[in-house]
Order: C-alpha cells, then sequence, then structure tokens
C-alpha cells in the first residue's frame, strides 16, 4: 500500500439517493468498499442500495472518528520516536467513551446499523453494535428482552411452559 | 465463515418463512411502534450476539418467541469456566468442587447444541469420581465433532479420561487428568497445538500420542509418568515452539529432531534436595538438545539449577537472539552469578534479553550486598555484550528487590557496549522510583547510544531516565 490516496474523494450514495462525499482513507474502513476500490481503482461513485442516509452518514461519522484516532496515535508515534505508553492508554480510553456515547441510540437504529456494518464489513462498528445488543439481552428475563427490542410473543403458555421446563436453570434468576 | 453460513443454512431449515429481510426492508424508516427488528436480523448475526454472553443468557432466548426457539442450539463454541487461551495464562480461581449435577447440565447443553463444536471448553475442579461423568461428556463430544480447540481443565483432583481421537482438531489442552489413550487410537492428524498441563501418562501413551500427532507446531509438556519415572525422546519435526516443565518425575527428556525449532521455554519445578544434582544434569540434557533456537525462556529455577552442574558449558547458541531467564534473588549466590556469566557466554549473538527477578522470601541484606559485589566485576570476553546486546529488560515486581534488582540494571548499562535500551519494569510506588532515578542518574553508562526507560506498571507511567 505505498500508494497515497489520503486525498482522493469518494462519492458514496445511501438507498433514498442522498450523496455523501468522503476521503478514500474514510471509505476503506468499510472492507466492502475497499474491496471494490481495490478490483477498480477509479472508481468515484458507490451507490448502497443498502443502507439509508440517516443511517449512512452514522456509520461515516464513526469512520471518520477512528481514522482521526488512529492518524493522530501515529503522528504522535512518529514525533516522539516511540509511543508513550500513558498517552496511548488516554486516547484509547478517549476513543472508547466516543464509542459508548455512539451507542446512545434506540432499538431501530442498532439493528439498522448492525445490518449497515455488517454489510459494509465495518469490523469495529459490527463488534461495537453487537456487544451493545448482547448487553440489552444479558442477565434480562424473556419479558424485559421482548419489551426492550419489541418482540412479539407467538408462543402459547404451554409452549412456553414447556421451554422453561427443559432448562429450568436458565431461568432462575441467579444460580 | 463456515459456521456462519452453516448457522445461516439450519436456520432457514428452522424458519422456512425465512430470517433475512429483503434489502429494501431493512431501509425502512426508524422509530416504528412494535417493530420487531432484532428478530429479522441474519441468523449468523444472531448468532453472534447470543456468543457474546454466558450460555444460562442464550438458552433464556428461546423462550421469546417461536423464531428464537432453537437459535441458540447454533452456537458454534461452548465456553465454560474463565476465557484460557491455549498456552496462555492458566491459574484462575474458581469457587467451589463443580457439583456432579452442574456436569450432568452440560451433557444436556451439549447433546441440545447441533454441532460440530468451534470451541469446547470445561473449566473447573472435579473429582475424580466425577471420571465417568466427564468421559461420557468427552464422547458426546467426539460424536458431535470440535473442529477447532478442546480445553479441559481440572484444578483439582486428576479425573481419568480415556482420550479418544478427534480427526479434525486443531487444539488440545488437557489439565489435571490421567490420560489413557484406548485400544485403537489413532491420533490427531489435524492437531498442530498440544499441551498437556499437571498430566498423569505412561511412557508409552506420551510417546505414542505425539509421534501419532505430527502436524504439532506447538507443543506444551507437564506430565508425569505412571509407575515408572517420566524417560521421553521427542522427535518433533514442525513444532516450533516447546514448553517442557521438568518436574520431579523427570528422569530423562531429550529432543532428538526439531529441524523447525524455534522458540523452547524450560520451567523447573522445584525439586526435593536428594534430586537437586540428577534434575541440573536433566535440565542441561534438554537444554543442549535445543540449542538451535532463535529463543530461550528459561523459567523458574532453571538458572538456580544450572548452576549445579560442572562449568563452563561446552555448548553455543548459534541462532539465539531473545533469551529471557528468572533469576531468584534470595537465592543469589557466586555460583548463580557464575551460570548467569557462562550462559552468556555461550550465546555468542544475544541482542534481546529479559530478566524477571522474583522473590519468594524476604532477600537478607547479605544478598543486596553480595549482589554488589559481583555484579559490580567486570566480566571479560563476552561477545554478546560487547557486540551485539541491545536491549535488556529488567522486570521487578516486589518493592524488596529494588536495591538488587538496580545492581543488575547498573551490571548492563556498564558492560553492555551496545546498548540501545534498558527497559526496567515495576510496580512500586512514586517515592521509591524516585529514588532508583537518582541511584540511575548516577550509574556508569558505557554505550553512547543507551537509552533508559522506567515503566512503571501501577501507575502506567514512563520515565525516560536518559
Amino acid at each position: 500500500m505505498a500508494r497515497s490516496s489520503t486525498e482522493n474523494m469518494i462519492t458514496l450514495m445511501s438507498s433514498d439517493g442522498e450523496e455523501f462525499m468522503v476521503t478514500e482513507k474514510v471509505a476503506r474502513e468499510c472492507t466492502t468498499i475497499r474491496n471494490m476500490l481495490e478490483d477498480d481503482c477509479v472508481i468515484t461513485n458507490i451507490p448502497l442500495p443498502n443502507v439509508t442516509s440517516d443511517i449512512l452518514s452514522m456509520v461515516i461519522e464513526y469512520c471518520m472518528e477512528h481514522v482521526a484516532a488512529a492518524e493522530k496515535a501515529a503522528a504522535e508515534t512518529a514525533e516522539k520516536g516511540s509511543s508513550s505508553a500513558p498517552a496511548a492508554a488516554k486516547a484509547n480510553k478517549d476513543l472508547e467513551e466516543w464509542d459508548k456515547a455512539f451507542m446512545n441510540v434506540d432499538v431501530y437504529t442498532l439493528c439498522d446499523l448492525i445490518l449497515a456494518a455488517n454489510y459494509l464489513n465495518v469490523s469495529g462498528l459490527l463488534d461495537l453494535t453487537i456487544q451493545t445488543a448482547a448487553n440489552l439481552i444479558k442477565g434480562k428475563s424473556p419479558e424485559q428482552i421482548r419489551k426492550t427490542f419489541h418482540i412479539q410473543n407467538d408462543l402459547s403458555l404451554e409452549e412456553e411452559e414447556k421451554i422453561r421446563s427443559q432448562t429450568p436453570w436458565a431461568f432462575e434468576k441467579s444460580e | 465463515m463456515k459456521v456462519a453460513q452453516q448457522a445461516d443454512r439450519i436456520g432457514r431449515d428452522l424458519n422456512p418463512e425465512g430470517l433475512n429481510p429483503p434489502p429494501n426492508q431493512i431501509a425502512a424508516p426508524a422509530g416504528m411502534e412494535g417493530d420487531d427488528r432484532i428478530s429479522r436480523l441474519p441468523v449468523e448475526i444472531i448468532i453472534t450476539i447470543l456468543s457474546r454472553f454466558s450460555i444460562k443468557d442464550a438458552i433464556r432466548t428461546s423462550a421469546l418467541a417461536r423464531s428464537w426457539r432453537h437459535l441458540w442450539t447454533l452456537l458454534p463454541s461452548l465456553r465454560l469456566g474463565p476465557r484460557l487461551d491455549p498456552l496462555g495464562e492458566t491459574y484462575v480461581e474458581l469457587p467451589a468442587v463443580a457439583a456432579s449435577s452442574w456436569i450432568e447440565r452440560i451433557q444436556h447443553v451439549v447433546s441440545s447444541l447441533q454441532g460440530p463444536f468451534l470451541v469446547f471448553q470445561l473449566v473447573h475442579r472435579f473429582h475424580s469420581y466425577q471420571s465417568a461423568l466427564l468421559q461420557s461428556l468427552l464422547d458426546l463430544l467426539l460424536q458431535k465433532g470440535v473442529l477447532d480447540a478442546l480445553l479441559l481443565v481440572n484444578y483439582n483432583e486428576q479425573v481419568r479420561l480415556h482420550l479418544p481421537s478427534f480427526h479434525s482438531l486443531k487444539r488440545l489442552q488437557l489439565y489435571g487428568c490421567h490420560v489413557v489413550l484406548p485400544a485403537g487410537f489413532l491420533g490427531f492428524e489435524c492437531l498442530t497445538t498440544l499441551a498437556l498441563e499437571n498430566v498423569k501418562i505412561t511412557n508409552e501413551d506420551l510417546h505414542f500420542l505425539i509421534h501419532k500427532s505430527n502436524n504439532l507446531t506447538t507443543l506444551k509438556l507437564d506430565v508425569a509418568s505412571l509407575g515408572d519415572p517420566l524417560s521421553v525422546t521427542l522427535s518433533l519435526p514442525l513444532v516450533r515452539h516447546l514448553i517442557f516443565q521438568i518436574n520431579a518425575s523427570v528422569e530423562n527428556v531429550s529432543v532428538t529432531s526439531a529441524p523447525c525449532l524455534e522458540q523452547a521455554q524450560i520451567i523447573l519445578t522445584k525439586p526435593p534436595y536428594n534430586r537437586l544434582q540428577k534434575v541440573a544434569w536433566v535440565t542441561l540434557g534438554l537444554l543442549t538438545s535445543v540449542i538451535r533456537v532463535s529463543s530461550l525462556n528459561l523459567d523458574w529455577n532453571v538458572l538456580e539449577s544450572m548452576s549445579l552442574v560442572t562449568l563452563p558449558f561446552n555448548f553455543t547458541f548459534p541462532r539465539l537472539r531473545c533469551l529471557k531467564l528468572y533469576l531468584h534473588i534470595p537465592s543469589m549466590n557466586k555460583q548463580i552469578y557464575d551460570a548467569f556469566i557462562c550462559l552468556l557466554s555461550s550465546m555468542p549473538f544475544l541482542e534481546e534479553l529479559e530478566v524477571q527477578l522474583v522473590c519468594y522470601s524476604m532477600p537478607s541484606n547479605k544478598v543486596a550486598t553480595l549482589m554488589r559485589e559481583l555484579l559490580v566485576m567486570k566480566p571479560d570476553g563476552l561477545f554478546c555484550l560487547d557486540q551485539t546486546l541491545k536491549r535488556v529488560t529488567i522486570s521487578m515486581n516486589i518493592f524488596n528487590i529494588v536495591m538488587a534488582g538496580i545492581t543488575v540494571v547498573q551490571f548492563f548499562l556498564l558492560n553492555a557496549k551496545v546498548l540501545e535500551l534498558m527497559k526496567i519494569q515495576h510496580c512500586m510506588h512514586s517515592d521509591a522510583q524516585q529514588s532508583m532515578i537518582q541511584e540511575l542518574q548516577e550509574a556508569k553508562v558505557t554505550s553512547p547510544d543507551a537509552k533508559v526507560v522506567i515503566f512503571n506498571r501501577k501507575d502506567n507511567v514512563t520515565v525516560n531516565v536518559k
């Protein structure tokens, strides 16, 4: 990857026709787009029929923040000759805080972000959103999970009772 | 992504109406009341979510709705107990001994899961009378298949297990078992990592197991033999990384052929007094059969043991670049110093050295004085100190050994002529660190390029002394 391509701009088009201009470096955070660019390096306009504009703008916001953080860390390393552990730890913590604030979304947006991160193959965002969803389920009763995610319970009372009786220990509050 | 595809396939079978929404549906506007978007996520994503918490949480999702009923049974891996990495840190605190009903629950879970497993891990404390239960669990796993890693770790009494031949298994770690190879054992043709720790096995079975696992690249052995003392001759065609723990039952160990070996680690369980000399020779024997490694880790008690054999060593490590060794400060004496210097003289191309200073008992003031006397001596004609040693790390975790630790630092600052980086790792208070810095500012530094860095793990700060 000797080719310097930071200044190239790419246009991403959402399913509802909105256009987003981003640097190639930001676009490359999405493995799906990176692969497209590697197959055909003159491509500048990428339609993304699976992603709406509000979700796409969030994905771009995430990628920009993470690219900026990586660039800042690289610049600091270059300046000092070696990376300083405390500064790197602080930068990591800041980015974690940012991620945490970024995940302050409703469950619909969360599910859409998971799909978009999966489709665009942004591994960091996929990991973050999946962990956020997991945290909403972890330690909760089926009733609480249904309420959080608006899941319709289509099991009859008998069916649900049967499921619970197969592994009663899994439904106990704590072991 | 093999497993995801499989999960997807089975998921579709279970839910003929399909769980994957068509693309245009994903773009539907957010905020619709009662819109169950999570259930419409692709099955492999739901499985990934379910993999992020305990099996208990995962099973609870079976009561959410019909489409969730069997999703958890597609989980590709089952990890019970703290997350372990084969060859990683194995010490974990576990509360109580596992109840047999707990093992029965695991059997129920394992038989409900569709398999094959990617990873199966069970870490707990079992009694020897639970061997039969664990054996039936192992046999069940064999039926389901384990593709990548099988870890069975028991921190209590040894359980007796017949080890079946898992056909496609790549990594196997057993801890705290008495292993028997059943008749007709075929070996593990795909196995690349084998770790047997605190394991009892016969000499014949051990030899057969390693011989039949001929794709091993990483081997960790801490085994005791049954009956006879352990005598093992290892032929390791592809092994790159060998970790061997010499315990009291090891009578003889040698590596006859290991053309790919790069890293070796030797750990010593401190032997009873009457076997010290014997173990020292066993250690030396193992060391001379791995002289072509590029990285060597002489873990607990090794240097101490080597001080009991006749010096100097008549062997050279022709490719060794990195050495890590443990130095137990309270037992430091002239013989250990000599063994240390002797070892350095057998490593003419050493570039990187890490010395971990440890302390199990309170060192006397005498030790610090002794070390000061020993380490200000100038060893002559050590090629690595004169020509190659560039990076030295001295780690110490206990306040008591700071003074002794500083003498080791000073030794290398004085004698390593091409030193580039001296890294000192500790986790002590800042005033202890301040006195260390003062001491070091007066140290005599021979190499013009030497940089000294103090890394305090407790406060996470880095100090550039020079």
